[in-house]
């Protein structure tokens, strides 16, 4: 399928997340300063790690 | 699965988790990693417990406009931006994001906040491909040394002597395994729970003396050179690129960081080329 191309502000990018957790689990894995992947989730870090 | 006695007879029942799931920022390599798994685990026998997880998850990325320093995802097709394999892809374009859908799951993903999204303007998708532009040429001259890998690990050409070196300076710790998207081999555990057992697949590492250790006490693979040449035809020989059109790494450099010794795959797959391991 063609990528169809939005754009979101990313002042609305909390009220989008919170949507999707209202859909379901969301989990977040973001890369530290160092390159290094931290585990973090709104739902409860121990979910992941 | 679970295990339960009924009073007669073992009852046996696959556990399945059909929960909706999102991966929100994935990076890149994290994204092709799973697409690397998904293509694996649909082969015959498929694995439905995967496949029911996989199919309920969904995966937003975050192109990567400022790559990592090991990383060496342009030679494997994984990024920094990805042109496939992801459901999302965000751009952090400052004040902004783009977003790219690219499956019928993201598009659910962004629809059910349809007011939130504009279309983007060609001026912020030129944006977008002067930030990739700009990261790729970080990466400097693209040169990617798995071709030649390949060649030599597929026909044999790798003698014995240099995977006995090269895994002189494995410490057999597993941690290249551990933080490698593509990897999964993995044991099997009877976890008692609720009066019954829990069969369980826990991750595992094939750089361990017992992971192939058989009941009979015989180890097919008890030299550390055999099971590092395990794992680097597993990554690298081209019968695995024939079967899954991509070579099993997707130079994330996590091996890089976490190896304790120095066998992680840039290491390797150089020295396989060049046919010597640095002393």
């Amino acid at each position: 399928m063609q990528p169809t191309i939005f754009t979101l502000e990313k002042r609305d990018a909390t009220q989008w997340l919170e949507i999707l957790l209202s859909l379901g689990e969301v989990i977040a894995p973001v890369r530290g300063s160092e390159g290094d992947v931290i585990f973090s989730t709104p739902t409860g870090a121990d979910d992941v790690l | 699965m679970q295990i339960k006695h009924n009073g007669k007879r073992h009852e046996v029942e696959p556990i399945f988790d059909d929960s909706p799931r999102v991966l929100f920022n994935t990076r890149s390599c994290d994204a092709k990693g799973i697409v690397f798994l998904t293509r694996m685990h649909e082969m015959e026998p498929a694995d439905a417990s995967y496949l029911r997880r996989a199919h309920n998850l969904t995966v937003v990325s975050l192109a990567c406009t400022n790559p990592c320093p090991s990383g060496f995802c342009v030679c494997t097709n994984s990024g920094p931006f990805l042109s496939d394999g992801y459901d999302v892809q965000l751009t952090d374009l400052g004040e902004s994001y783009l977003v790219e859908v690219g499956s019928q799951k993201g598009h659910a993903t962004v629809s059910c906040a349809q007011s939130l999204f504009r279309p983007a303007t060609e001026s912020e998708i030129g944006q977008r491909k002067r930030l990739e532009a700009e990261a790729r040429n970080r990466f400097g001259e693209e040169t990617c040394h798995f071709a030649s890998a390949m060649r030599r690990v597929s026909t044999g050409r790798v003698p014995d002597a240099l995977w006995e070196k090269m895994s002189d300076w494995c410490l057999e710790c597993g941690a290249c395994n551990f933080v490698c998207p593509t990897c999964y081999c993995f044991s099997v555990k009877d976890l008692g729970r609720n009066g019954g057992w829990v069969r369980c697949r826990m991750w595992d590492s094939c750089q361990y003396t017992a992971f192939t250790l058989e009941a009979s006490g015989h180890n097919p693979r008890a030299e550390r050179k055999e099971r590092m040449k395990r794992r680097f035809f597993h990554k690298v020989s081209a019968q695995y690129y024939q079967r899954d059109a991509t070579v099993g790494c997707v130079g994330c450099g996590r091996c890089i960081k976490a190896c304790l010794g120095t066998t992680s795959m840039p290491a390797v797959v150089g020295a396989i080329r060049k046919g010597k391991w640095h002393e």
